[in-house]
């Protein structure tokens, strides 16, 4: 990994954009994690997005205070220098480690947790207000007459107010009947 | 002048470790299972949940971390080819929808 990159790791969230953008300008080295997928640097500009379903606004706010790219990428970087083999996954919402027995699995969540001390916790969900689940609703179903038009078979979606009670629980999602196919689905619709 | 600074020092450690105290321990939640395919299917886990969650697909060697925030996500992860299932493990620290989360199998392509 790259040691400018490094250097960063110890410092809090608020500077690693900054940091990871010298890094990437300096170069990387060959087991730089960045190196295998050069197309999940971030920029300032994520550019036009793929998916024709506008997103609630509620998702750019919480966009603005954390972006899972960034966070990921640091915090492979972490924990490859611990030593597991970690990278960015495809979509740039998270990571993938490999080579990890299931008895290893809370020595990897351990790892985790001391990167989380280091690069800065991701925040963890918080409680929606009604206004943002109702506007979820409304997205949902933009999104559901996206995967009509892409061929998929999804039900009649229930009324709004079932949708705010069952929130607790997991509400309903076009997803959720889309079995085979569900990964092109998602390319074509992004559910948020 | 200096036992001011006592009583601040005092206060300051008092504050800190009320805030230490009254932090909220995150709960996490999580769904496991055992799950074998036949010859030429490939395992899965998939998800549907908010908050940082872990997914182990059947047999896989591999852990995929995804950062879901506060939406109701489904997340998919197969096994890598040659492997028939095993343990798989979800885990989230945010909420986790009990049928929309569990292993399968799908036709290697």
């Amino acid at each position: 990994m790259h040691s400018s990159l490094v250097a960063c790791l110890g410092r809090r969230r608020s500077i690693l954009a900054a940091c990871l953008l010298a890094s990437v300008v300096a170069g990387c080295s060959v087991d730089d994690p960045l190196t295998t997928s050069p197309d999940r640097i971030p920029s300032a500009d994520p550019g036009p997005t793929t998916s024709a379903v506008a997103r609630p606004t509620s998702s750019a706010t919480e966009q603005a205070t954390f972006d899972p790219e960034i966070y990921a990428i640091a915090m492979v970087g972490c924990l490859r220098e611990a030593g597991w083999d970690a990278v960015v996954n495809e979509s740039g919402d998270g990571f993938s480690v490999q080579s990890v027995t299931p008895d290893q699995h809370s020595a990897l969540e351990s790892a985790r947790i001391a990167c989380d001390e280091r690069v800065g916790p991701a925040p963890p969900p918080r409680q929606l207000s009604d206004g943002e689940i109702r506007e979820r609703y409304q997205f949902l179903l933009r999104v559901r007459e996206c995967l009509i038009g892409a061929g998929f078979d999804v039900s009649e979606p229930p009324s709004e107010d079932a949708f705010v009670d069952s929130w607790a629980a997991g509400p309903w999602s076009p997803f959720s009947e889309i079995e085979m196919g569900l990964e092109r689905a998602l390319d074509e619709c992004p559910q948020m | 002048m200096s036992k001011l600074r006592r009583q601040i020092a005092a206060l300051a450690g008092a504050a800190l470790l009320l805030a230490a105290l009254v932090s909220p321990a995150v709960a996490v939640v999580s769904k496991d299972g055992t799950h074998y395919c036949q010859t030429y299917w490939t395992p899965y886990a998939r998800s549907y949940s908010t908050g940082n969650t872990w997914l182990y697909p059947p047999g896989s060697g591999t852990g995929h971390y995804f950062y879901n925030g506060s939406n109701w996500t489904v997340r998919k992860v197969h096994s890598p080819y040659g492997e028939d299932g095993g343990y798989w493990l979800v885990q989230t620290d945010g909420s986790l929808n009990n049928p929309g989360t569990y292993a399968g199998c799908t036709p290697a392509s």
